[in-house]
């Protein structure tokens, strides 16, 4: 069958005509090969403009349809529909040529581009001929709707699609709901507070049943198309169950005090959180990071982390208690061990290691040992017999008696102690300090016999005559004389031999630990040997066999360094905190023994620990909850979840104005940025609503309310040096602020905005601007150049341009209206979601105008600031056209996907496989069968990466097969 | 480490010790059949021919300078499909080396594989070999294992262009290597393991355990010199000759698309040639057109589009065998023209074909972080 | 003496530079004529056989272009792009194809401007080079 092409030019008004002269263009077609008709009309695209093509179609047979107009990426679907309404294979018939975009728009001179547009048009006549039919498939669609990001957007786009009766999951990676917004206090223009209009929706989203909230999760991997993706969500493990009442017993209890996120720092929280008080979900949330180095590295396993952060509350038998869960001895280790945790502590990448050994010791010194009590030990009957009183046999000791066991220490001296008596100078281990410390330990119901020594006086066989079913040796074989103890089998360093997973000796029921210490400093290896041996032996009375101890995995400890990271304010130059001043001051002095710290020194040492792990695991939380919701090993789970539509909702981050050092941002304490503000404004914030300054001493402390403040518009934003764009939502806060100023401090608070221009652009704010001003508010048109102290007083210098002069005013508070930017990990979250970000650096939307939430990746779509700076009305309006474009997709319940993909051709395919290991999407599969590969058709999205690499072109794209693009070249360059 | 094992060669007849070297393999129950090339019963040309019957292998002959087909492709075959039997692959390096880039694309497997190569003396293009061997092909061969082993310089070397210029000679990845060079080869030559699956299979021969021959080494590594030296010499000499589009075009002006070239090329494996389709069967107006457009064009068309397409496809996979040269109707010395493209696509990806199985292909795989000097429009020097 | 003025063919993706093709016009950015671009789906799928049809065709020169590393719409197009044309120039510069006559770039969706500014630094080195000598001689 001959082809008969039709071909149409399109004035586009005159956005083409006035560049491309399009009657020659016509002319000039209408010359080539197959084309029966060549037209040119003013807007092909309109009504008449289509029905010029059906017409044509049904009236000269035309087989094939060129267009040369707009960009393909504008109305190609039009002329399709068109085509296909006359009764052709839109995908066969038509084909588009860009004579606006890429000819008249872009090139100056008239000839050139009438050339051009004959040139591309000739390439279209060549091309066109070769397309061939092709139907779209067509896939249900699974009518559930992710929404990622649980701020206002997110959570109007969920509830919206739940009250139209789809089911939407509403994920979140914080523990709370509510985003940004419910951060603010009030809200322009009209000043109801944020939290009484965001609260109600965050408790619908929480009760709304068609709303499956995953809060404190993920977004990990999205597989799929339109209509029906997999997403795989991580939902991070919160170590707190649902039954969770939110009483708020955890947090009362717990050590790590940590800057609450919520409030920017402003406010402290512990590791046991939940952000605000009216979060949602409810439940309480632990923060976890690896296990901090300083217990990792100690070879006892002790909870540094822990014991400090009591000690910074105070809490030294609290203190006392965890430290010696691991040490028996923690006055004496705080004063002999080499504290290899301090070596570690990453504290010293600010300035100097935490002195975890002295708090130790200062802990352990601020306990009386004499009356502190004894905890209730459940006795059971069997009996241990521990032979020496070292380090390792007093630790054996105590931590089986704990366990419930009869113990009975044999001691050849008068004395307990072994190793630790020896060669210590009092000084520095005074023996009144070891006395009490072992006395506390036999008060737990050790029994001792001393002048009892090993080999001469009581041997294994006595021991076990007198009914002892579980041996410990602490012994030094080498010092004392050469015992042969019948049974017992010695290395050739003449030491016991033991087994280095049980501690056995070759006796069955005869334990010992290894290498036997000979210095004091050693005792915290042989502390971590004895807590084995324990384990060992508490496994062989219980079980009889020590089978299970070999066969038990060592529990393995995170490797990982995923820490808390520095704070920022802390990155600064070092300096030498005068807790360790103190302490260098009382170490030098050699003629007295170090006194060590007093409690002043002491907490405010403690209080340097930067809680590398978060939760430091002290577990005083677990016996606080009366609910039993904690579960410390609560683990992190994945979820695959189906859904048919992604709405991307995932906000924006403040500007962190700190590189501005012109405006002193972290080096001076009373200036904020508006986060800062609206958490100061805000009733749970740190100073409970009260707008005060900030204490020079303590950033924690809030003051008196400032009798003057300046509000500096346009931080970062409208910046060449950091974001070109308008933040859009500034000049109005900064008017709410003004407002709030004069509201709360006072109307002789004196307030100074420093403005570019004034953006007041929508319903009410313009009649806001108004009001403030007619409150009083000084308006300043310049940016602000630079703040500085003068005589405690904040100086900012600025340009007045109205009056074309330098103005300085100094005020109490300066709040900087910083740029609301992209999320600093927006590229990674482009990716997983297929979706482009913009020059700007938020994501892309189809069209800035009339796709304004659609994105490139079908079935993903965007509300809210993530797509650039917007206000509340903005967001929320955006965020119920996603749910519409959501919503709409779930009620057709089936969706076409173009049928640009790839197409193996069996009988060419020599399967290779190459195409298998290039395709993007595992789209391709290998049919033993046939020993070819084959597409899977869902899957496939027509990138051409296996037929790029097909040398035979088993491997095609339809639409984009060698012949079609063979024709288009050799029709731009010999038509 | 390789063993080496002696055999025996009487009275110089180096192919008579090799025949019995193979039939002691297929008589070793190691093996099914081989795969050899031996003198066809009918006519006395050299084929390729499978062996089951170890008393058939007295026609083999692997030391003959002919060099018919690159039997890569017939490994492929043979493997492609697993056919429960152990086949011994006597092949060229050049045929290992193809054969291990088609196992790569899946057209082939050296399970149930026995590689066995001997040192290669090379190979007389058909047409050379036929009038050669003509009257007695064994005393041929006789002539011709002297001739190389020996250095008896004749006034005419006969021998392959690709031959005379294969840095291979020795294979890297046979798993039983018949030692020719450096070897007292009219008393003794040693068999060598390549893989621990040859010497499985050597191990049970009960042959005598010897020392690498001391020679061997040295000579081999001067062979691979001289080689190497005149290899370049004939990259320069081609890269002039094809330094422009005029130049390739007069290079090429004798091809007349019978595309026999690609049909004998092991590391083309496409079912259909891309070139044989609808693709390239334009319609009568457009050749006019093309004529129009330059006032006059060659027929057939696409040549060199033809050999430019093909260079992209198997540069990088190319092992220079040279049966394009050997399958050209019209002499054109196409081995030369590939090989010097091959090489520089190799070497800028750092690739060398044949070399390992688990190595892949470069177009196959990527790096996020690479040839950052393709990309950009500044310009770069050379 | 009349000026030569080359004819560069553009493979660009949909995505990314058809996409700032688009902007270039939509914001009224100016380049020369020369170029006459192909839409493709994806850099990935520019088979090299296409720019050596190009160049054999009469093209001055090609420009391919698509996204930028990592914001592949099909995720890893590009890479694979960027080794075929590391193959292709490193044939083509043995039979005497300047460099400057095949250029692989990233352009963004939003690199309107680099766009224009692209094919104006393009078009003037091919237009430095003259022309390419498939379109004078005879190609067998």
């Amino acid at each position: 069958m001959s082809e008969r092409i039709g071909f149409y030019i399109c004035h586009c008004g005159i956005n083409i005509a006035y560049r491309v002269r399009v009657k020659e263009v016509a002319e000039y077609v209408a010359t080539l090969p197959n084309v029966v008709i060549s037209r040119d009309y003013l807007f092909m695209c309109s009504d008449p403009g289509q029905e010029l093509i059906e017409k044509d179609i049904r009236a000269h047979g035309l087989t094939r349809v060129i267009v040369a107009s707009c960009s393909p990426r504008m109305h190609e679907k039009t002329f399709r529909t068109a085509c296909e309404r006359a009764g052709l294979n839109p995908y066969r018939a038509f084909h588009m040529v860009s004579v606006r975009e890429q000819v008249s728009w872009v090139t100056e001179n008239e000839d050139a581009a009438t050339q051009k547009a004959k040139i591309l048009a000739g390439a279209g006549v060549a091309r066109v001929i070769h397309q061939q039919d092709l139907t779209p498939a067509t896939f249900p669609v699974c009518t559930n709707t992710l929404v990622v990001g649980g701020g206002i957007a997110g959570m109007q786009a969920s509830l919206d699609i739940a009250s139209a009766g789809f089911k939407a999951y509403l994920v979140e990676r914080q523990p709370t709901i509510g985003g940004h917004m419910l951060q603010y206090d009030k809200t322009f223009p009209t000043l109801d507070c944020a939290a009484c209009i965001g609260t109600p929706k965050m408790v619908s989203v929480g009760q709304e049943p068609n709303i499956e909230l995953l809060s404190y999760s993920e977004v990990e991997e999205v597989n799929g198309f339109i209509g029906n993706f997999q997403v795989t969500i991580r939902k991070k493990a919160r170590f707190i169950k649902d039954n969770c009442t939110g009483c708020g017993e955890c947090e009362k209890v717990c050590p790590v005090v940590i800057p609450n996120e919520w409030d920017v720092g402003t406010k402290l929280r512990k590791a046991v959180y939940r952000p605000f008080p009216q979060a949602v979900p409810i439940t309480y949330c632990i923060e976890k990071y690896d296990q901090a180095p300083c217990i990792r590295t100690c070879p006892a396993g002790t909870n540094v982390q822990g014991y400090v952060g009591l000690i910074r509350l105070g809490r030294y038998e609290d203190a006392i208690r965890l430290i010696m869960q691991k040490i028996p001895l923690p006055g004496t280790l705080g004063r002999i061990c080499p504290a290899p945790c301090e070596k570690v502590c990453r504290r010293k990448k600010v300035d100097i290691p935490v002195a975890i050994r002295e708090l130790k010791r200062f802990a352990a010194d601020q306990v009386d040992f004499s009356s502190f009590p004894v905890p209730e030990i459940k006795d059971c009957p069997e009996k241990i017999a521990v032979v020496g009183s070292g380090p390792s046999g007093l630790s054996v000791a105590y931590y089986l008696r704990l366990k419930g066991y009869q113990v009975t220490i044999f001691e050849e001296l008068d004395v307990l102690g072994g190793i630790l008596r020896a060669d210590t100078p009092d000084s520095r281990l005074p023996s009144s300090v070891l006395d009490n410390e072992i006395n506390y330990l036999l008060r737990h119901g050790i029994h001792v016999k001393t002048g009892t020594a090993f080999g001469s006086d009581i041997d294994i066989d006595d021991l076990q005559q007198q009914g002892f079913s579980g041996i410990f040796l602490d012994i030094d074989t080498r010092k004392s004389a050469p015992t042969q103890i019948p049974g017992l089998k010695l290395t050739k360093k003449n030491l016991l031999q033991v087994d280095p997973k049980t501690f056995q000796t070759s006796l069955p029921g005869v334990f010992a630990a290894g290498n036997p210490i000979t210095k004091p400093a050693a005792a915290i290896k042989a502390i971590k040997s004895a807590h084995k041996a324990v384990e060992a032996i508490h496994c062989y009375i219980q079980n009889d066999t020590l089978e299970n101890i070999e066969k038990k995995p060592g529990k393995k400890k995170p490797s990982g360094t995923n820490w808390k990271p520095l704070p920022p304010e802390l990155k600064k130059a070092p300096e030498i905190p005068t807790s360790r001043l103190a302490l260098d001051k009382k170490t030098k002095n050699f003629d007295e023994a170090n006194p060590g710290f007093d409690e002043t020194e002491a907490r405010k040492e403690a209080s340097r620990c930067l809680n590398c792990g978060g939760c430091c695991e002290c577990k005083l939380c677990v016996e606080a909850c009366e609910a039993k919701a904690i579960d410390h090993d609560m683990p992190e789970e994945k979820e695959i979840i189906n859904v048919g539509s992604i709405i991307v909702a995932t906000g924006f981050d403040p500007l962190d104005p700190s590189p501005m050092t012109q405006y002193g941002y972290g080096r001076l304490a009373n200036v904020f940025t508006n986060l800062e503000f609206e958490r100061l404004s805000n009733a749970t914030g740190p100073t409970g609503g009260k707008l005060l300054k900030r204490d020079v001493k303590n950033p924690l402390n809030f003051t008196d309310p400032p009798k003057s403040a300046a509000i500096l518009h346009c931080i970062g934003s409208r910046d060449i040096n950091y974001h070109e764009y308008c933040s859009r939502t500034c000049c109005m806060y900064a008017l709410k602020y003004a407002h709030l100023l004069k509201d709360k401090c006072g109307h002789d608070t004196q307030v100074y905005n420093f403005y570019i221009d004034m953006r007041c652009f929508g319903k009410g704010y313009e009649e806001f601007y108004k009001r403030v001003q007619n409150e009083g508010v000084k308006m300043i048109r310049g940016k602000a150049a630079r703040i500085e102290e003068k005589e405690g007083m904040l100086c900012v210098t600025a340009e007045d341009t109205l009056s074309d002069s330098m103005v300085e005013i100094s005020v109490d508070m300066v709040i900087l209206c910083t740029a609301m930017e992209p999320r600093s990990d927006i590229a990674q979250v482009a990716r997983t979601f297929g979706i482009a970000t913009g020059g700007d650096g938020f994501f892309l939307e189809e069209h800035p105008k009339l796709e304004p939430v659609s994105t490139a990746s079908s079935g993903v779509f965007l509300a809210g600031a993530c797509q650039g700076p917007k206000d509340i009305p903005d967001t929320v309006a955006q965020a119920k056209g996603a749910a519409s474009e959501a919503m709409a997709l779930s009620a057709t319940g089936k969706v076409s996907v173009a049928p640009m993909i790839s197409y193996i051709d069996p009988d060419i395919c020599i399967g290779c496989r190459m195409c298998i290991e290039l395709c993007p999407y595992s789209a391709i599969e290998f049919n033993e069968r046939t020993q070819t590969s084959e597409i899977n058709e869902a899957v496939c999205k027509g990138c051409g990466s296996c037929s790029a690499h097909c040398p035979s072109g088993a491997a095609k794209v339809k639409h984009f097969t060698d012949k079609q693009i063979f024709s288009e070249i050799t029709g731009l360059l010999a038509g | 480490m390789s063993t080496f094992f002696k055999l025996e060669v009487k009275d110089t007849d180096l192919l008579s010790c090799i025949q019995s070297f193979l039939q002691s393999l297929l008589s070793s129950g190691k093996m099914d059949a081989l795969l050899v090339p031996g003198h066809l019963p009918m006519n006395n040309n050299v084929m390729p021919t499978l062996i089951s019957d170890p008393e058939h292998l007295n026609h083999a002959d692997p030391l003959a300078p002919s060099f018919p087909v690159n039997a890569a492709k017939i490994a492929s075959r043979l493997t492609r499909q697993p056919s429960g039997q152990t086949i011994g692959l006597v092949l060229r390096p050049c045929e290992i080396r193809a054969f291990v880039e088609l196992i790569k694309l899946k057209q082939g497997t050296l399970d149930d594989i026995v590689l066995i190569s001997l040192d290669c003396l090379g190979a007389y293009t058909n047409k050379d070999y036929a009038a050669f061997s003509k009257d007695d092909p064994i005393g041929a061969t006789k002539a011709f294992v002297e001739h190389v082993l020996d250095q008896k310089q004749s006034e005419k070397d006969l021998m392959a262009p690709a031959c005379r210029v294969c840095e291979y000679p020795v294979s890297g990845q046979a798993d039983i290597r018949i030692g020719l060079y450096g070897m007292e080869w009219k008393n003794q030559i040693a068999v060598e393991t390549g893989t621990t699956k040859g010497e499985d299979v050597l191990e049970a021969l009960s042959l005598e355990k010897i020392t690498e021959p001391s020679a061997r080494k040295q000579v081999v590594e001067k062979l691979i010199s001289e080689r190497i030296s005149l290899r370049d010499k004939m990259f320069e000499e081609t890269s002039q000759a094809t330094s422009s589009i005029e130049k390739l075009s007069s290079y090429l002006s004798r091809c007349v698309n019978c595309y026999n070239c690609r049909v004998a090329c092991p590391v083309c494996y496409c079912r259909e040639c891309v070139f044989v389709t609808d693709v390239f069967d334009h319609d009568p107006y457009q050749y006019l057109k093309w004529a129009r457009h330059k006032g006059e064009i060659k027929m057939p068309t696409d040549t060199i589009f033809f050999h430019l397409t093909r260079m992209a496809h198997i540069g990088l996979t190319c092992v220079g065998c040279g049966q394009c040269s050997n399958a050209c109707p019209n002499d054109i010395p196409l081995m030369e023209l590939f090989r010097t493209t091959a090489h520089n696509v190799q070497k800028a990806f750092e690739y060398e074909p044949g070399r390992q199985v688990e190595e892949p292909i470069p177009l196959s795989v990527f790096e996020v972080e690479e040839y950052e000097d393709v990309v950009g429009i500044a310009r770069h020097s050379g | 003496m009349e000026t030569f003025e080359p004819t560069i063919v553009g493979f660009f993706c949909n995505w990314c530079t058809y996409t700032a093709a688009d902007l270039a016009g939509t914001s009224r950015l100016s380049y020369p004529p020369n170029i006459k671009i192909i839409r493709m789906m994806c850099t990935g799928m520019v088979d090299p056989k296409y720019i050596i049809k190009a160049l054999l065709e009469g093209a001055d020169g090609v420009l391919i272009s698509g996204c930028h590393p990592g914001d592949c719409h099909y995720i890893n197009g590009n890479y694979k792009a960027r080794r075929r044309v590391k193959l292709l120039k490193t044939i083509l510069d043995q039979f005497g194809f300047e460099e400057e006559r095949v250029r692989l770039t990233w352009i963004g969706a939003s690199d309107g401007i680099q766009l224009s500014e692209t094919i104006n630094q393009v078009v003037e080195q091919v237009k430095a080079l003259g022309p390419v000598e498939t379109k004078t001689g005879m190609v067998i």
